[in-house]
């Protein structure tokens, strides 16, 4: 099972090492070669899952100290686990990873051999982290491929290194995240605490094991609380985790400036893969947030919140990949909603089709730049459809798909999740599931109004500038792999017909001890919803298309320049992303540094060395200035003293004997 | 024997360069990399002869010839597992560090090289001595050819940097041989330290006192906050070489004086002020990386970014758990060999450029890409990236933190995982700064790439961070047994105090893995290739 991982990672090694000598043929023949190797893999793997089997591989002992009873709290192996669950996401990553490899050859085709060869190492080495993460069987080596996958996301938002912005865009993204990781290792820590072991395996049965939540924590570092306070405290690290991995309230500032990578990146990366990697963290960890009701309630409000944000700023944005980023964002919160509140394989269906239509709109983005210059701003494109005909057509489909009409995936995917939350049951705060339903709703209509104003300015009405008019299509490499994509994004409604439920079954077994929990608790109900949220969101879908096709193409185009004349200041406020990256550089980084910068003047350099060693100095210094004044070798001066001296000890004496 | 001849190879070493005639340069850095470089060879019979499991003895190697027997001090060196690894690192750093001093140093090398030597025995000798004057004497004997290093060969303002280190640290380390008196006159006269180890009885007030004076000289070393001023000066003014020993391997002789000498010798003691060492190791660890974050000079950045390192190895010490002492021993060598790259790299730089403001530096990435992806490489040692060493050393530090017993662990473990975040900033700040962006200064525009010589120093540091991320087993090994002994000792003092469990890790909340009878005990390992999977 290594093999899955290790063919991307000797691509890697191999075009890291060499890449710049031997040619960019060679290069791209390597890295496919090794993404194709890794896919061949995952498929056996899949069809192993598929047929029920769950492949565990024990791995050797990473690193293990046990105390000197022998005890090892901390015990750390190379193991892998293929369940359906990671088989899916497997197959997500290799196969949109595949294409995604492909159509870079011609994507990055203008750089230097050293410069292509850097790319594909870098994303191969990309490619191996994000299965370290997803097949890891304990959340220790899912850290390592989360660390890894961030490493690989700030390397390859800051490729053009020589551009300063790029190059901060990067360090943003690394920084942020790792905020969001040391959420993860406190949860992870305390879920040594309480469990004493990180093992997926382990947990779960344990999960299982614990009868009643609220019991009392006997010893320990929780002594005193319940083991439901316990868990919510760790789950609550992972999510902090998840947040910043996937983008989420409040630390998703990041994402959108991680379009500065190059194009394919914000594909595989920035959208198919690595993002989503916060809800198949929550997933995968469903036995617990099942027993965590306040966590299970926060995850489903703060992704309804973020649905809702990430729309409203995708409203007024003009940068076509950054329409995309705030969509993602948006879209990630709906999968956070999803695994919120309990339909988890929800969520994974929406991550699934997300990856294929989301995939595609990037890839399309790439192509419409790469035929337009490298040019983002969509109130510069206009009627490119006649030029690109094979971008306009896979990116329509995907449009189609993420706005959420009938009946392509995505419509599905995000309506099932919507039902769930209205009909779910929170037990630590009621009302979070319709709660989540309504701003969820509101941001599917924002949604459907953002993506068909992105399709209308880009590829719709007359071209508005001369690169406009000169656009050209790519070529096949590039958009054989849309065609694809929008395929499977077309195909992918197959999963989640009402009725047929083939996804949700597929991933019961998975989180069967989960869901289980929740229909005790009557967080969830069995059977079949009623069926009027569907036609309530597709009327909503529908609605928001029709109103951005109104103002965008049909009679009142007009619109938008008077609505945001009538209100300028929310127009304006959105535009400039509601000021998050502003009011965090007031509110944190500039005290920090500040903070810093005080704390080095008067502690290090004043209080330290200034009072204390160099003052020491000064004072011995001193005492031995006025001390030399005795010494100095003059002895009329020595005479003088000695007359005092006399003086003084005669006139004590007579003084005392006169009394 | 072998110790011996380990201890003193590199003095021999610089007592014949001695006899050689000082206009050679070539020469001499020639014969101190062979000489050091045997040591090393000499250093590995060490390595592999050490015993490692329960039954073996806590010392070995060990060697004992009375020295002045009327006072009891006699020649006594032995090494447990964690003298083992630092002196491998010593041994290991030192012909690195000669090989990168090849053009650096063109003044006076003879004496250069006879330093370094010098300063290699004496640092052997601290790791390996088994009595408190033996050590005393080679602890001093180290500030020697180190005020030198600094002082001869150092920068501008080399003399306020050397005088400072030699009055801090010789300050400190007085009342510690005040505090080895104090335990010869109190205990029947010995200055053998296992015999003192054994025999010590002293008040339980008058333990604090010799424990505070036994610390404070450690402190210093470590260096601690808020004792740690002299660091960045010392650091910043001495060449090289000097910083590379400086950080690779000096500062370590500080946590493993807690180690080795102040918490066995006075547990007790070490109880009492546990929460205030961890205090200030947390302050420490933050305080140093937000040091870091707004210097301006390379070197002190890097220097600062060592106060924060060096809190967490002192944190995992006084976490007193396996895992928390473990991680803390590995961190001390983690910091040697990433640190010591980071030195040996800025310090390529500034061969370079003579100069070691950030400012001056922006968009090398492009003019000397070798140099750039290793010091990316390093820097993710650095901040603790899995898969470098850093992540094993750190977390294990933290996790073992947070499961101690020490009170308000998870407190103590999350405020320093915050200096996790930290690190990632003025880290990536720094690599930002001078390897990114538009290169726009005109003198940046012609620096050569990596040189064979320089890819020599730097190979062995890279394989070193990535096997120690992967493989780090072999080095966790050997500390078990010293690590081990070290906390039996202190569940025997919580047990003669009587006032709970204070060692060690704490219970879970839930035995996960003993509650389970349904949950098979560890299948049959599968075969990696996935043609022929384990149906579970």
């Amino acid at each position: 099972m290594w093999a899955i991982i290790l063919f991307p990672l000797a691509g890697a090694i191999v075009n890291g090492l060499v890449g710049r000598r031997i040619g960019r043929g060679n290069v791209a023949l390597v890295a496919i070669g090794a993404m194709l190797g890794a896919l061949v893999v995952s498929s056996i793997a899949f069809s192993h899952a598929l047929g029920g089997t769950t492949l565990q591989f024990r791995g050797e002992p990473w690193f293990r100290v046990p105390g000197p009873d022998g005890r090892a709290l901390v015990s750390i192996t190379w193991g892998l686990l293929v369940d359906r669950l990671s088989a899916t996401m497997i197959m997500v990553v290799t196969g949109v990873g595949t294409l995604i490899h492909v159509y870079s050859t011609s994507y990055m085709s203008h750089e230097d051999d050293a410069g292509f060869a850097r790319f594909f190492t870098y994303l191969n080495l990309f490619v191996a982290a994000m299965l370290t993460l997803v097949l890891g069987d304990s959340l220790v080596l899912t850290f390592v491929g989360w660390e890894g996958v961030g490493l690989c996301s700030y390397l390859l938002i800051g490729f053009w290194y020589t551009d300063p912005a790029k190059a901060y865009a990067g360090r943003k993204a690394f920084v942020t995240n790792r905020i969001g990781d040391f959420g993860f290792l406190i949860g992870l820590f305390a879920l040594f605490s309480i469990f004493g072991t990180s093992n997926y395996g382990e947990l779960s049965a344990a999960a299982r094991a614990l009868g009643d939540p609220s019991q009392i924590i006997q010893g320990g570092l929780f002594a005193g609380r319940t083991f439901q306070w316990a868990i919510s405290f760790a789950l609550l690290g992972l999510f902090v985790g998840a947040c910043g991995k996937s983008a989420q309230l409040p630390l998703y500032v990041w994402l959108p400036d991680a379009m500065a990578g190059p194009t394919p990146v914000s594909a595989l990366i920035h959208a198919a893969t690595m993002v989503t990697a916060g809800v198949y963290l929550v997933a995968r960890n469903s036995y617990l947030f099942s027993l965590a009701p306040a966590a299970m309630a926060t995850v489903t409000f703060v992704g309804a919140l973020t649905a809702l944000f990430a729309a409203l700023i995708a409203f007024v944005q003009t940068d076509i990949k950054k329409v995309l980023a705030y969509s993602t964002v948006s879209q990630l919160g709906f999968m956070f909603i999803g695994v919120g509140c309990g339909a988890w394989w929800a969520g994974i269906l929406h991550l699934v089709t997300h990856a294929f239509f989301k995939g595609c709109l990037f890839l399309g983005a790439g192509s419409v730049m790469h035929g337009m210059g490298d040019e983002t701003d969509i109130r510069k494109m206009g009627g490119l459809w006649r030029k690109m005909p094979w971008t306009a057509l896979t990116f329509g489909i995907a449009t189609i798909a993420a706005t959420g009409i009938v009946p392509l995936s995505g419509f599905w995917s995000k309506d099932a999740i919507l039902g769930s939350a209205l009909f779910s049951h929170n037990s630590a705060w009621h009302q979070v599931g319709p709660i989540a339903y309504g701003i969820g709703a509101v941001a599917a209509l924002g949604t459907a109004f953002y993506m068909t104003r992105l399709y209308a300015l880009t590829f719709l009405g007359k071209p508005r500038t001369h690169a406009a008019e000169h656009a050209h299509e790519s070529s096949p490499v590039m958009w054989v792999p849309l065609l694809v994509l929008a395929v499977a994004a077309t195909v992918a409604l197959v999963l989640a017909l009402p009725g047929s439920m083939i996804f949700e079954h597929y991933l019961a077994p998975v989180f069967q001890s989960g869901t289980q929990r929740l229909l005790a608790t009557g967080h969830v109900h069995a059977g079949a919803h009623p069926s009027w949220p569907y036609f309530a969101a597709w009327g909503i879908a529908a609605a928001g298309t029709l109103v951005a096709w109104v103002m965008y193409v049909g009679p009142s185009t007009d619109a938008p320049v008077t609505l945001a004349n009538r209100f300028p200041r929310v127009y304006q406020l959105a535009v400039d992303k509601f000021r998050v990256d502003e009011l965090y550089a007031a509110v944190v980084l500039e005290p920090v540094k500040l903070a810093a910068y005080l704390l080095w003047r008067i502690v290090d350099v004043f209080a330290i060395d200034g009072l204390l060693v160099n003052g020491v100095a000064r004072v011995v210094s001193f005492v031995s200035g006025v001390v030399r004044l005795a010494q100095n070798g003059d002895v009329q001066r020595y005479a003088a003293i000695m007359a005092m001296a006399a003086a003084v000890i005669l006139w004590t004496v007579l003084g005392a004997g006169g009394r | 024997m072998l110790l011996t001849i380990t201890t003193f190879l590199p003095a021999l070493g610089a007592l014949a360069l001695v006899l050689v005639p000082g206009t050679e340069a070539r020469q001499h850095k020639a014969f101190a990399f062979v000489l050091s470089l045997i040591t090393f060879f000499v250093s590995l019979g060490l390595w592999f002869g050490f015993d490692a499991s329960p039954g073996a003895p806590e010392f070995q190697f060990e060697q004992f010839v009375p020295w002045i027997s009327s006072l009891g001090i006699g020649y006594h060196v032995g090494l447990d597992g964690v003298a083992l690894l630092l002196v491998m690192l010593t041994t290991a750093l030192t012909p690195i560090v000669v090989l990168s001093t090849w053009n650096a140093v063109e003044d006076r090398v003879k004496e250069f090289m006879i330093a370094l030597l010098v300063l290699e025995t004496a640092m052997i000798g601290t790791f390996a001595a088994l009595d408190l004057v033996l050590f005393y004497v080679f602890w001093e004997l180290i500030l020697i050819p180190m005020y030198l290093l600094i002082g001869v060969w150092g920068s501008q303002n080399r003399l306020y940097a050397t005088v400072k280190f030699f009055i801090y640290t010789f300050a400190a380390s007085v009342l510690m041989l005040l505090a080895i008196l104090y335990v010869y006159f109190h205990d029947g006269g010995t200055f053998d330290y296992v015999e003192a180890r054994q025999a010590l009885q002293v008040s339980p007030d008058a333990a604090r006192w010799l424990f505070l004076a036994f610390a404070l000289a450690f402190a210093v070393k470590v260096p601690m906050f808020p004792l740690h001023t002299w660091l960045p000066d010392a650091h910043t003014e001495a060449p090289t070489a000097g910083s590379v020993i400086l950080a690779g391997v000096l500062l370590k002789m500080g946590t493993f004086g807690f180690f080795r000498y102040a918490m066995p010798l006075f547990p007790e003691a070490a109880l009492h002020f546990r929460t205030l060492i961890a205090t200030l190791a947390t302050v420490g660890i933050i305080y140093g990386a937000l040091m870091s974050l707004v210097q301006t000079d390379m070197k002190r950045l890097v220097a600062y970014s060592s106060v924060s390192h060096l809190g967490f190895v002192m944190l995992g010490l006084m976490a007193l758990s396996a895992e928390g002492l473990t991680g803390g021993v590995y961190q001390m060598l983690n910091h040697g060999v990433s640190t010591g790259a980071l030195f040996l790299l800025v310090g390529m730089l500034y061969e370079r450029r003579h100069t070691r403001l950030i400012s001056e530096y922006g968009g090398l990435a492009r003019q000397v890409p070798l140099i750039a992806a290793v010091f990316v490489i390093v820097t993710l040692s650095s901040v603790g990236l899995p898969g470098t060493n850093g992540f094993v050393g750190e977390f294990l530090i933290l996790s073992g933190t947070w499961l101690s017993r020490l009170r308000h662990s998870a407190v103590f473990s999350t405020l320093a995982a915050t200096g996790v975040i930290l690190g990632a900033v003025y880290m990536l700040l720094l690599v930002e700064r001078v390897f990114f962006g538009k290169l726009t200064n005109d003198h940046n525009r012609h620096l050569p790439d990596l040189t064979l010589r320089e890819g020599f120093v730097l190979a062995p540091m890279i394989a070193l961070i990535v096997v120690m991320g992967l493989v780090p087993q072999p080095f966790l090994a050997p500390a078990k047994p010293a690590v081990d002994r070290l906390v039996q000792r202190f569940q025997q003092v919580e047990v003669r105090l009587g006032q709970g469990p204070q060692v060690g890790t704490e219970t879970t909340a839930f035995a996960a893995r003993a509650a389970l009878p349904g949950v098979p005990a560890m299948p049959a390992p599968l075969p990696a290739a996935p043609a022929h999977p384990e149906v579970h």
